[in-house]
C-alpha cells in the first residue's frame, strides 16, 4: 500500500470543500481556489477546482453570474442555490460519519498522531 | 494586461484547447470559459510563469477533464507521472534561468523579447524560404518539378515568390499554437530545416567575394617563381619581402619539398624557384611540370648549366594558364 497524502484524499472530497466554502459568500473561481488553500488545503490543484466547479454546475448545485472587474477580464461568480445547500448538508453528514469512524479506527489501533 | 501577458495566457489557453480537441466543442468551450481570467490571475499574482505554476498545459487539460468528470482524452498518450515531473522540474529551472537571462536585457524574462520578436522569425522563415524556393528554380532538377518556368532574374518573380512565401509563413506562425502538438512540432522542424537549407545554399553565396581570392587574385594560379637576373641567368634561393619585411610565400612549396618547413627554425623557407629550374621550359604548364627531384633537394642545388635560355631581361612568370 502505497502512504497516503494529501492529494489522494483531496480527490473524494474536493466536491464538499468547494461546496462549503460557498456557504455563506459567493466567489470567483480564483477566489474560491485561495480560499480553499487559505484553509489548508494548499496541494489543491487550479485544475481541479476548476474541473470540480464545472462539473457542480453542471450537476445543478450551482449558479453564476458574471462581475465587470476593472483590470481583467469579467469575473464569473458561483453561488449555492438550493440543491447545492442540501448536498452540502447531506455530503458533510457523510464525510462527518467518515471522518468519526476513521478517528475511531485510528485511536482504536493505537495509531500515533 | 499587457501584450506580453496576454500572448503568454493565449499561448497556455490554446495548448490546453488542442489537448481537449476530442470533445465536443460546446462543452470543451463551457470547461474553458473561467481559464482567461484564471490565468490572469495567475500571472498577475507574479512569480514563475503560467507552465512552471500550473504544469504543463497538456497535463492542466487531463486534469481539468479528470476534475470535471469528462472521459480522459481517447488516444492520448501521457507520459508516465515520474518523466512528467521531471519534465515540469526542468521547465521551472528553465524558467528561473529565463528570468534571469530576461532581467540582462531589461525584459521579465527572456522569453518576452522572444515573443516580441516571433513574427520577426515568421518573416524571416518565409524569405529565407522563398531564396530557397528560388535557388531550386534555378536548378534544372527542380526546375522540371515545377508546372510553369521560373526566372529568378526578373524581380516581379522574385517580389511574387519571396512575398507569397512570408505571408504564407506568418499565417502559418499565427496558427501554430492552436495546431495539434505533432502539427505544430512539424511546423518546428520545418523551420529548422529551412534555415539549414538556407545555410548551406545561401551563405556561401552571400560570402564569396570574401572567400574565393582567386576570383581577382592575378597569383592565384602560380605555383612557382623563376628569377632571372639583368643578363638573362637563372638566379637561385631568392627570397621576396613585402615592403614592411614580410616574407612573400606564393607558389606551392610542397611540389618540391616533402617536409613543411618549421618557420620558427626558417622564417622564410621560401627560396625561388621553389623547383629544380630545369624542370621547367617556357610555355609549359607549371602544374603539370614533373616532379622528380629527390626529396629535400633543395633549389640551391642546382647546377647552373641547366637554365633555360630563354627570355633575357623581363621576369617570365610562370603562369601561362591564367
Amino acid at each position: 500500500m502505497h502512504s497516503v497524502d494529501t492529494t489522494q484524499l483531496l480527490k473524494g472530497v474536493l466536491d464538499l470543500a468547494v461546496l462549503a466554502v460557498l456557504r455563506d459568500e459567493d466567489g470567483y473561481g480564483y477566489d474560491i481556489l485561495r480560499r480553499l488553500r487559505s484553509s489548508g488545503l494548499e496541494e489543491v490543484g487550479d485544475a481541479s477546482v476548476y474541473g470540480t466547479l464545472r462539473r457542480l454546475f453542471q450537476a445543478g448545485y450551482l449558479t453564476t453570474y458574471v462581475v465587470p472587474s476593472e483590470e481583467g477580464p469579467h469575473r464569473k461568480y458561483y453561488a449555492l442555490n438550493a440543491a447545492g445547500r442540501s448536498q452540502l448538508a447531506t455530503s458533510g453528514k457523510v464525510w462527518r460519519a467518515f471522518a468519526t469512524t476513521m478517528d475511531t479506527i485510528l485511536a482504536e489501533r493505537g495509531a500515533t498522531t | 494586461m499587457t501584450t506580453l501577458t496576454s500572448t503568454e495566457i493565449s499561448d497556455y489557453l490554446q495548448r490546453v484547447r488542442a489537448a481537449l480537441a476530442d470533445l465536443p466543442a460546446e462543452t470543451r468551450e463551457e470547461l474553458l470559459e473561467d481559464e482567461p481570467a484564471h490565468l490572469a490571475e495567475v500571472l498577475a499574482e507574479g512569480g514563475a510563469d503560467l507552465a512552471g505554476r500550473l504544469g504543463p498545459p497538456e497535463r492542466y487539460a487531463a486534469d481539468l477533464r479528470a476534475a470535471a468528470g469528462l472521459p480522459p482524452a481517447t488516444g492520448a498518450v501521457r507520459a508516465p507521472v515520474v518523466v512528467d515531473e521531471l519534465l515540469n522540474n526542468i521547465k521551472v529551472y528553465a524558467s528561473r534561468a529565463d528570468r534571469a537571462a530576461g532581467r540582462l536585457v531589461g525584459y521579465p524574462r527572456l522569453v518576452d523579447l522572444a515573443h516580441l520578436l516571433r513574427p520577426g522569425w515568421w518573416v524571416l522563415r518565409g524569405y529565407l524560404l522563398g531564396l530557397l524556393v528560388l535557388l531550386a528554380a534555378r536548378d534544372e532538377f527542380f526546375a522540371r518539378l515545377l508546372p510553369f518556368r521560373l526566372n529568378p532574374g526578373e524581380s516581379l518573380v522574385w517580389l511574387l515568390v519571396v512575398g507569397a512565401a512570408v505571408v504564407a509563413s506568418v499565417r502559418v506562425g499565427r496558427a501554430t499554437p492552436g495546431l495539434s502538438r505533432w502539427r505544430r512540432w512539424a511546423v518546428y522542424a520545418a523551420g529548422a530545416l529551412i534555415v539549414l537549407l538556407a545555410l548551406v545554399n545561401l551563405a556561401p553565396r552571400a560570402f564569396q567575394y570574401e572567400s574565393g581570392p582567386s576570383y581577382y587574385n592575378p597569383f592565384g594560379g602560380i605555383t612557382d617563381v623563376y628569377p632571372y637576373d639583368q643578363n638573362g641567368n637563372p638566379l637561385d634561393g631568392v627570397q621576396f619581402y613585402d615592403q614592411n619585411g614580410n616574407p612573400i610565400q606564393i607558389g606551392e612549396y610542397w611540389r618540391c619539398h616533402t617536409e613543411y618547413p618549421d618557420p620558427s627554425i626558417d622564417r622564410n623557407p621560401y627560396r625561388y624557384p621553389l623547383c629544380p629550374p630545369s624542370q621547367w621550359r617556357p610555355g609549359m604548364e607549371a602544374s603539370a611540370a614533373p616532379v622528380t627531384s629527390e626529396p629535400g633537394a633543395g633549389p640551391s642545388a642546382q647546377p647552373e648549366a641547366s637554365a633555360p635560355a630563354t627570355t633575357p631581361t623581363a621576369t617570365p612568370a610562370a603562369s601561362p594558364g591564367r
